[in-house]
């Protein structure tokens, strides 16, 4: 009867997600069925809704006494601590597992969860290895099979079909199971199948620079420098001011950099092509070169489109730099694109990030290609209130002062404020667990956790002191040596 | 189309390769990992991995990846090589001499294995004349390659040899002009002649092509410590004199000294001290040419005890100058306060050594 209802209940929750009661009911009754693990994810939930909500704590505080008290009794202290507070991270763990199931490849290699590859470098890893393994259903084999029966196949499968009162049809499916490790395929590739350029993934932005908090100088630069000559076509006609050439970011890593150019895309109602080192890279001679080239057609076809060059500084480093001539031949292949011919980039937006500009080569900052640059700096109060904001707003937390946090928070990275709350969450967390209580994230926590972080920025604060100090001779990083001065590091 | 064609395994070297060259260590060992999870005993594959771990500066990795190519193919001298760089990064010394030498024998053609031998015995602070037979040797089996060059000048510099340095880091910048290590060593070598200014202007330079460089920071600052030296052992001089000059006088004309008065004297001492230092600062100048004035910006930004040192220097001269226009009691006060401000500049010198030492 409960298993029904549950099921029932199960259907209600996924049709209307916001209904906490719903919610509630359906978790207490997982947890009388002895579901306490799915009891307080759904506890998890209602309180990311309704952090205030008694009924969610108390469902929490008793889930978690069911599985400690089976399994502590079991276990050493530590498994059991190790038990209780594996519930409560139950959608990080989930999407870890599904991560991990869909890239076995990947996992088996011990591929380096720990320093976060993005999606990116993962398409680029399957590129590069691509399923080479005979197709059970492939030609080759069916091949193979057809000669060592010496049966006609269409004729037993016209056997098969037509008429259902008969003997079973011969199972070709089940016999080319049987035999595909004997047989071998006739033909095989030996190149990896996966054609150029054909990872990219093209998105719709959603985000605008009104969802960027803070940073107001820095959307001026942009409006200023990028979007106000793109919005206004009569203006730019008047002005003969020309589309050419493409907008360089840079800053601090962590600052924000990828977000703004989406913001940008949204801004421009554009789709967004995100190209990286890892995408374009490839190690048959020429692909590399191809797989840049088919970005900007890509990005050509799907017109307005912005195309986004993270990292530029590794695919577009200077050339007297590099013996590597695969990555020589990529920096020229980029330049022509950006050149284009004719109109051949009317409606192409082209941006770009690094967090050393001064690795790039020349040649891509003249203009008519990178000619425009903005630097991304570590976020001000605002946009550290903002961050703060949204890294808290779907955990269960009470009494936090964001503009307190921000102004404490000076120097810190978008990515490392993130951190700050993550270690938060996670101090909670195991005073959960350790006690068996469920309490919210705190000031406390969070003002904890910011003076165990030191910012990440510092390491290029120095490096880019360094450049104002000896590699500024034209003026190019007037910005940049304006900003170290005012932070007193110059 | 099929000879440019590329099995997967050869694909995930290529890729690692490049990753390498892009000094992107992590990148080429998640490159690596699939790879080495379905061919665990491929030597290259494993290679790659230990040099990867090298320019992470993990060296203890780096070791195990080497010495697993290494048993799997002994006569893969590129493994022992790399055993050899892993021992050396970790300082064990004797080991990495062995492996080296293992290497050097497996490939007596190869000039790495030369460099590698005299590399492990600079790195050990222990040339012998093998080392300097293996850097020669290294040379003559490949004159184009700047390394090779790089080598014998390494194994000059360990040895104070400064005119052989000198000359193969110039052979080494003649054939690829921007190599990093070769500028950084020539500037080196400048410095330990005496030549300052040169060697503060080619640590701007390198500073300006590679602000990441934290090698160039640390011998800018030793220029500038060089610089500050020679200011504070002239200042001591003059101090010196002055003290040993008159130390009983209690009157102005109370000179024992071809009959001059006290404040001529001092007058005279201040001049000359004053004159040697800017004299000393203008050959700095020149030598350093239009960087001189990036390095003398740079100074207060780079090193904050440096400043302290230059300051105590100004301060010092100052009141000696001002001696020169008081009465024989202040003048000696003065002189007095003068020594301290220069004991304190010494104690400056050790501070920075000291903190020197802890960051090593």
């Amino acid at each position: 009867m409960d298993e029904q209802l549950i099921s029932s209940l199960r259907r209600a929750v996924a049709t209307s997600p916001d209904d906490i009661h719903l919610r509630l009911l359906l978790g207490q009754l997982l947890l009388k069925n002895g579901e306490a693990t799915e009891a307080i994810t759904l506890a998890a939930s209602i309180l990311q809704l309704s952090p205030g909500s008694l009924d969610a704590r108390q469902l929490m505080n008793d889930a978690f006494a069911a599985p400690a008290t089976v399994e502590a009794s079991a276990q050493p202290t530590g498994q059991a601590e190790h038990a209780t507070a594996e519930p409560l991270l139950t959608e990080t763990s989930e999407a870890a597992e599904t991560t991990a199931a869909a890239e076995p490849a990947d996992a088996a290699g011990g591929a380096d969860a720990t320093d976060g590859a993005s999606n990116s470098e993962a398409r680029a890893g399957s590129n590069a290895e691509p399923d080479n393994t005979p197709n059970p259903g492939g030609t080759g084999t069916g091949t193979d099979i057809d000669s060592l029966t010496g049966t006609d196949v269409d004729s037993a499968i016209d056997d098969g079909t037509d008429e259902p009162g008969t003997e079973p049809a011969f199972d070709w499916s089940a016999a080319e199971n049987d035999v595909h490790e004997l047989a071998q395929p006739m033909f095989v590739d030996s190149e990896p199948s996966v054609t150029p350029g054909s990872s990219f993934d093209i998105e719709r932005s959603v985000v605008t620079l009104a969802d960027v908090g803070g940073m107001k100088s820095i959307k001026d630069r942009l409006n200023a420098a990028f979007l106000a000559p793109l919005r206004n076509p009569e203006l730019r006609k008047l002005y003969a001011k020309s589309l050419k050439g493409g907008l360089l970011m840079y800053g601090p890593p962590g600052c924000g950099k990828t977000f703004i150019a989406r913001a940008i895309a949204g801004e421009l109602g554009a789709h967004f092509l995100s190209v990286g080192l890892a995408d374009i890279l490839d190690p048959m001679l020429g692909n590399s070169e191809q797989n840049v080239h088919e970005a900007f057609q890509l990005a050509r076809r799907e017109a307005p489109c912005v195309i986004f060059f993270d990292e530029i500084d590794a695919l577009g480093q200077r050339r007297s730099q590099t013996r590597n001539s695969a990555l020589r031949g990529t920096v020229n292949q980029l330049l022509t694109e950006l050149d284009g011919v004719a109109d051949q980039n009317e409606g192409v937006f082209v941006l770009a990030a690094t967090n050393q500009p001064w690795d790039v080569d020349p040649a891509l900052r003249r203009p008519g290609r990178f000619d425009r640059t903005v630097l991304v700096l570590p976020p001000d109060e605002e946009a550290r209130e903002s961050i703060f904001r949204y890294h808290l707003q779907h955990r269960p937390v009470e009494g936090i002062e964001l503009q307190a946090l921000a102004r404490a928070s000076g120097g810190l990275s978008g990515a490392d404020i993130a951190y700050v709350c993550e270690v938060a969450a996670e101090r909670a967390l195991i005073d959960s667990a350790t006690t068996g209580l469920l309490r919210m994230i705190s000031m406390k926590d969070v003002t904890e956790a910011l003076a165990e972080v030191t910012p990440s920025t510092s390491s290029w604060l120095d490096s880019a002191r360094n450049v104002v100090l000896f590699g500024d001779d034209d003026g190019t990083y007037a910005e940049l040596k304006a900003y170290l001065k005012k932070a007193k590091r110059l | 189309m099929t000879e440019h064609a590329a099995k997967p395994e050869d694909a995930a070297l290529t890729h690692a390769r490049t990753y390498l060259s892009l000094g992107k260590p992590a990148d080429a060992l998640r490159a690596l990992a699939p790879h080495l999870a379905s061919n665990p005993d491929d030597d290259r594959g494993l290679c790659l991995a230990s040099q990867a771990h090298l320019v992470a500066g993990e060296p203890a990795r780096a070791l195990d990846a080497a010495q697993h190519a290494a048993a799997l193919t002994p006569d893969n001298e590129w493994a022992w090589r790399l055993v050899a760089l892993s021992y050396s990064k970790l300082g064990h010394h004797p080991e990495a001499r062995a492996a080296a030498a293992t290497a050097q024998s497996i490939a007596p053609q190869l000039w790495v294995t030369h460099a590698q031998v005299a590399q492990v015995d600079i790195a050990a602070k222990r040339i012998t004349p093998e080392s300097q037979n293996a850097a020669r040797e290294a040379t003559r089996l490949a004159p184009m390659e700047p390394d090779a060059h790089l080598t014998v000048g390494n194994v000059a510099l360990a040895q104070h040899d400064w005119a052989t340095a000198e000359s193969a880091f110039r052979s080494a910048l003649r054939l690829e002009p921007e190599h990093p290590a070769a500028r950084n060593n020539l500037s080196l070598v400048m410095l330990r002649q005496g030549k300052a200014g040169s060697a503060a202007a080619g640590f701007v330079d390198i500073l300006a092509n590679d602000p990441d460089s934290e090698v160039a920071v640390r011998n800018l600052r030793a220029v500038a410590a060089v610089a500050l030296r020679h200011i504070h052992f002239i200042l001591w001089v003059a101090f010196a004199v002055v003290t040993v000059a008159f130390s009983s006088a209690s009157e102005s004309d109370n000179s024992p000294m071809y009959g001059m008065v006290w404040s001529e004297f001092l007058a005279g001492v201040a001049a000359v001290s004053g004159i040697v230092v800017v004299v000393y600062v203008l050959r700095l100048r020149r030598s350093a040419g239009a960087r001189f004035g990036q390095f003398v910006r740079s100074v207060p930004r780079l090193d904050h005890l440096l400043t302290a040192w230059a300051g105590l220097l100004v301060a010092d001269y100052l009141l000696m100058v001002a001696a020169c226009f008081t009465s024989v009691h202040w003048a000696q006060l003065l002189y007095l306060f003068a020594g301290a401000v220069l004991v304190a500049g010494s104690i400056v010198v050790i501070l920075r050594r000291n903190r020197a030492r802890v960051r090593l």
